[in-house]
């Protein structure tokens, strides 16, 4: 029977402006991160002002969010990989503990 | 005079910008060439027959994978050998490159921007590669601005340190930066020398003092060089100064016995004004504009307004007579709206040229999907073409699986093999047909046969039901199973049952196993049979995975009948047509035709991605003929009459002809009104031809029917440059009714998008046109603006010296940077510019409140207005005021215009262009006249 | 090597800078964050390149999309050096403009009011003896009736053209 196994990794929650999607995400894929979910339509607040959900016509302009589960040591990398870019861009990255579960194959099979 | 500034080392100047300015080499142009013809090889799409190898890991590794062994270079005195066997990535070149040169990391990005604004084209296109999403070349040959950067720099240090080798001196940043400082007399007069700005009768004591090395000397020449420059600049200016004075009615003399404080006061305003002049001409051309416009607009309402006014005809409708029409919201379709509602019985709206319809579309022979909708949308949607045999008037009759099926049966007579069936039907059967090159002669010719009889289609926009796509990959795969059989073994469709191909393509996909009927009737042994179905496996795609991926294509295609609704309410909600439809609604797309253009497409829809706007229009007409649709809108208060059609057209901009589309489609006894439709929209033409014919400057055209076969030339002469003004001149974009500028002579420099914001509580509409059509018209009236303020560096220059270059740019010369912008054609008339540089004047009819509101909602939008980008005007319809943002905040402007409002250029030309009701009688009167006549 | 003069022209070739490299044939390079760092600058320093679509679909574009987080002004003026480009027509060209009457003259005098309105005060000439000029009038002969010389290198100061306009130097 397979298992859940437990890893403990870190989360990083990158929120950006549609038109960046690509580079954050080809970022984060040269950087060996496993893979990663991306989250649209996300409205909110900030320091620019009000960002609405969801634009009929443009998937620039609207926010999103990408999430991540990465090992410990790719946390450093990966900001430093973003400090440029967030030097000049509005958005914002979360990092914090998690524990991923994965199925995993029992050697016995 | 200025020394030179360490601080702009980097930042304004790369290190052998330096070696090039103060020892005159040219370091610049020998780095431009050697990179072009670097870039230009790997990136080129199919022209040039040379292949590079190693393309697919990336433009800087191929192109380091041949700059090792490449003798040309080693001719320049290059040798990147050294550097190239260090580093295996871009990434790591750059930082060798960097590192070796020592500049400082606080300065790198600067130094990137520097590097690149050298071939800012060819940067550009790189750029926009990189992350084009499906752009067939990228996938294959990838490359980007780090590939590019890492190139630049990797034959940039050879080059200096050849340079420095030459000159004996270090080259390097911190050797800059103390050679500016420790010996900046030396710098300023090499500075001069070789620039070209040099004082002619110093230029030899210069030389000679830069020769001798000797500090002091150059120091002592250089002070003096200083001060007679400056002394012969300040004469210069007084010289000026004194003969704008005078000029402004302040003699010599009196000038002279101004007091101190006054002069000083007058040279520093000249000075300060002089920095910003151009600013200022611009905004003066822009009010000039605007209160031209609200003028206008002003004397328009009072005019309708006015009781004891005779109505022109061009006013809202009576029943049954009238016909509605849905243009795009480009400048040109002003001129036909304009010219069709004075024929009296048109009511005509704005929108943008999608028609509120994302949609990747595939036209029928291509294997690809083009995205019809602004380059910021991207679409969730596919609609497919599918040749229509059946001349009946059903027109939801055929699902996608009855045509396919039709079109697969077709097939069967031709010699290609399964391949054949994927262009047929489209990329949704996931074989990647672009770049294969199978039997090309063949395919080739059969491509052909399909364009040459261009056959009428069927737009497919509707949802394929689950169980139908699942019989079409059925259908498909045995169809399969039947080629290769005849393939393989050369054994003929009629030579097996049908229980055999089943067979096969079940054993095929996995679900049965065992030796099949078919290998047990025709001999085969085991391991014949393997092969056999390994083939059909891989060659033919009869695989779990590939079917998996076909029902995914095939779930793309078309839209749910609630987002078929949701589209159409949208739109006819955003311009206000919810109740009082015409019998006949046309909706008219737009593209233009011209030969031998590259820059066709510029010409074309841009709320359309640069393509023609005929097929959205012919699916936004589908959809709001549907029944099924109208009984949704129905329940939402959108009640269409069952008499109400929709019909597509499109308008050529070229020669302003417009064709409908979709007619067959009719019922029978509305052909008629066609007939009647389709003179009104030549008569239109004619005249609008005529108008542009006197801005093309075309002599002789004397009638609107000269002007009509004059235009109609440009479209089919392979020599013309200027087929059409296209998009210049553009200067507006007003966002309200129609009736605010009905029967208005806008002069085709308007775009018009049609809105009520009584249907619009939420605002939510209104966001969608500012945040959609607003940016692409913005785009547009950028673009034309910088290219005609300065059409050598943001433009592309005359045409006449274009190179087509890799099929994807063009380049002025052989070797050189890529060309943006537009061509100086396209905005230049001679050397004057054509187009009037401007900022686009936005005026919005709503509420203040409404707009504040929508601008709050959008940050782009608002960004673009807080900067100055858009220039914004809000006509309150309910305060009656018109309110204008500048300089951070709103402020009112004088509505309606007080009685001196008039501008000089109206007093002047209003002779010439008369807007009343007069003029439109007259027009009436002539259009009669047309009608009548045989 | 050759030395002269007392100043050495060291050849930039990295492995003699570093002499523990000298014995390695592998590339070592920049680590994982500082190549993604690179990365990530080169990107963002490209922002404010045109943006070029192939021909085939040619896409109207802002060409200084990369700077529309400023102020318009200001963008012109950095996109002007940045690209060696004019941000606004010759003045010879919105003089045409203007005699074509697309450039209203009463527009022109209201603008170099505003800008007066906002300068003077700023720098004032600091002697109420009445005596000044009429700067509205110069600024706008400057632009409707003078045409436009190439500007030179040299920035002579407001003293040495003053010196110029006045040579008897006996008023104050």
């Amino acid at each position: 029977m397979n298992a859940l196994s437990v890893t403990a990794m870190k989360k990083l929650e990158i929120i950006v402006e549609g038109e960046q999607r690509g580079f954050v995400v080809d970022l984060l894929d040269r950087a060996g991160a496993g893979g990663y979910t991306i989250l649209h339509n996300l409205s909110g607040k900030g320091t620019h002002g009000v960002h609405q959900g969801h634009l009929m016509f443009n998937d620039d302009s609207v926010l999103v969010m990408i999430v991540t589960a990465v090992p410990e040591e790719l946390v450093g990398p990966i900001l430093e990989g973003l400090t440029p870019f967030f030097n000049k861009h509005m958005g914002v990255v979360f990092t914090s503990d998690i524990q991923v579960s994965r199925m995993v194959k029992m050697p016995t099979d | 005079m200025k020394m030179l500034d360490t601080a702009l080392i980097g930042v304004r100047w790369t290190l052998y910008d330096l070696v090039d300015r103060l020892y005159g080499a040219r370091i610049n142009a020998t780095l431009n060439e050697l990179q072009i013809k670097g870039c230009m090889d790997f990136l080129d799409e199919g022209q040039s027959v040379w292949r590079m190898p190693g393309r697919r890991q990336g433009m800087f590794r191929a192109w380091s994978h041949i700059a090792k062994r490449n003798r040309r270079l080693r001719l320049h005195g290059l040798d990147v050998g050294g550097i190239l066997a260090q580093v295996d990535q871009p990434e790591a070149a750059i930082h060798l490159v960097m590192t070796g040169l020592q500049i400082p990391e606080r300065l790198w990005m600067d130094y990137f921007a520097l590097e690149l604004s050298k071939l800012h084209g060819w940067a550009g296109f790189v750029r926009w590669r990189a992350q084009a999403r499906d752009y067939y070349w990228q996938d294959r040959n990838p490359a980007d601005l780090v590939d590019f950067i890492a190139i630049r720099l990797v034959l940039s240090l050879p080059l200096i340190e050849e340079a420095a080798k030459q000159h004996q001196r270090d080259f390097r940043y911190p050797a800059w930066v103390r050679c500016l400082e420790e010996r900046p007399h030396e710098c300023l007069l090499r500075h001069e020398l070789h620039s070209g700005a040099i004082l002619p009768d110093y230029a030899h004591r210069v030389e000679v003092a830069l020769d001798s090395g000797d500090a002091a000397r150059i120091k002592t020449l250089s002070q003096d060089y200083e001060r007679e420059k400056t002394a012969r600049e300040a004469a210069t200016r007084a010289l000026r100064l004194q003969e704008l004075c005078g000029r402004a009615g302040i003699p010599r003399a009196e000038l002279a016995g101004k007091r101190s404080a006054a002069l000083r006061q007058m040279i520093d305003a000249v000075y300060a004004f002089r920095s910003q002049e151009g600013f200022v001409w611009m905004q003066a051309l822009e009010r000039t504009y605007a209160r031209a416009l609200l003028a206008k607009l002003a004397e328009h309402r009072a005019r309708t307004a006015d009781p004891s006014v005779q109505p022109v005809s061009n006013e809202p409708r009576r029943d049954g007579s009238e016909i509605q029409a849905l243009f795009c919201i480009d400048v040109r379709s002003e001129r036909l709206r304009r010219r069709l509602e004075q024929l009296g019985h048109y009511e005509t709206y704005g929108v943008a040229g999608f028609f509120g319809v994302p949609v990747n579309f595939i036209e029928l022979g291509k294997g690809h999907e083009a995205a019809l909708c602004p380059a910021i949308v991207t679409p969730n949607n596919v609609a497919l073409e599918m040749p229509h045999r059946h001349g009946g008037h059903e027109h939801d009759g055929h699902s996608l699986f009855h045509l396919a099926t039709e079109v697969v049966h077709d097939l069967k007579s031709t010699v290609l093999a399964p391949y054949i069936t994927v262009e047929a039907v489209g990329l949704l059967f996931g074989f990647d047909m672009v770049g294969k090159t199978l039997a090309p002669a063949a395919y080739n010719s059969w491509r052909k046969t399909l364009d040459n009889g261009k056959q009428p289609t069927r737009l497919m926009i509707d949802k394929i039901p689950r169980d139908d796509a699942l019989d079409l990959i059925a259908t498909l795969q045995e169809e399969m199973v039947v080629r290769a059989v005849d393939r393989h073994f050369g054994v003929k469709r009629e030579a097996v049952t049908t229980g055999m191909i089943r067979e096969l393509r079940e054993i095929a996909l996995g679900n049965t196993c065992g030796r099949s009927d078919f290998a047990r009737r025709f001999d085969l042994d085991a391991a014949a049979e393997t092969l056999f179905l390994t083939s059909l496996r891989l060659e033919y795609g009869l695989n779990p995975e590939q079917a998996k991926i076909q029902l995914e294509h095939l779930a793309r295609i078309g839209f749910r009948i609630e987002l078929q609704a949701l589209l159409v309410g949208n739109l006819l909600k955003t311009i206000g047509l919810v109740e009082g439809f015409a019998k006949i609604v046309l909706v008219v797309g737009h593209g233009s035709s011209s030969q031998n253009n590259p820059y066709e497409s510029a010409l074309d829809c841009g709320a359309c991605g640069g393509d023609r706007g005929l097929v959205n229009a012919r699916i936004f007409a589908a959809m709001a003929n549907r029944r099924e649709v109208r009984e949704q809108l129905a329940e939402r208060g959108i009640r269409i009459p069952e008499e109400t059609w929709f019909i597509p057209a499109l308008h050529d901009t070229t020669t302003d002809e417009t064709s409908l589309y979709d007619i067959e489609q009719l019922p029978p006894g509305r052909l008629t009104q066609l007939t009647r439709i389709q003179e009104d929209l030549s008569a239109a033409g004619r005249l609008c031809a005529q108008e542009r014919c006197a801005e093309l400057e075309e002599i002789g055209v004397d009638s609107p029917e000269t002007a009509a076969s004059r235009v109609k030339r440009h479209a089919l002469d392979w020599t013309q440059v200027r087929p059409e003004w296209g998009l210049s001149k553009n200067a507006s974009f007003i966002i309200g009714s129609r009736n605010l500028t009905r029967a208005l002579d806008l002069e085709g420099r308007a775009f018009l998008h049609s809105y009520d914001h009584l249907h619009d509580p939420s605002g939510e509409l209104l966001v969608g046109i500012l945040s959609g059509p607003l940016i692409v018209a913005q785009w547009i009236n950028l673009e034309h603006y910088f290219s005609a303020v300065d059409n050598d560096v943001y433009g592309s220059g005359s045409k006449i010296y274009h190179n087509v270059v890799g099929r994807f740019g063009v380049m002025t010369g052989n070797v050189g940077d890529l060309r943006t912008g537009l061509p100086a054609q396209t905005v230049l008339k001679g050397e004057r510019p054509y187009h009037q540089p401007m900022r686009l004047i936005t005026l919005i009819e709503a509420p203040l409140s409404c707009v504040e509101g929508a601008l709050a909602k959008v940050f782009k939008v608002r960004e673009l207005v807080q900067n100055g980008w858009v220039r914004l005007l809000v006509l309150d319809p309910v305060t009656d005021r018109v309110s204008v943002f500048e300089h951070g905040r709103w402020s009112a402007q004088p509505w309606p215009p007080g009685p001196n409002h008039r501008t000089r250029a109206d007093r002047r030309t209003g002779a010439d262009r008369p807007v009343g009701a007069e003029a439109a009688r007259r027009r009436r009167k002539r259009a009669a006249t047309l009608e009548a006549s045989p | 090597m050759t030395r002269t003069n007392g100043e050495a022209a060291p050849s930039i070739n990295p492995t003699t800078l570093d002499t523990t490299q000298r014995t390695t044939v592998t590339p070592t390079g920049p680590d994982l964050g500082r190549t993604l760092k690179i990365r990530s600058m080169v990107t963002v320093a490209g922002e404010f390149l045109p943006f070029m679509w192939p021909m085939r679909n040619f896409i109207h574009h802002n060409p200084l999309n990369g700077f529309e987080h400023l102020p318009f002004e200001e963008a012109v003026e950095l996109a002007t050096r940045l690209f060696h480009a004019r941000g606004y027509l010759r003045r010879t060209d919105y003089q045409a403009l203007m005699r074509e009457g697309r450039i209203d003259p009463d527009i022109i005098e209201d603008l170099v009011s505003e800008f007066l309105k906002d300068w003077v005060p700023r720098h004032d000439a600091s002697e109420d003896d009445g005596e000044g000029l009429d700067l509205g009038r110069i600024l706008v002969t400057l632009m409707t009736r003078m045409d436009q010389p190439s500007v030179g290198n040299a920035y002579p100061s407001t003293e040495a053209i003053l010196a110029r306009l006045r040579p008897s130097a006996d008023q104050p």
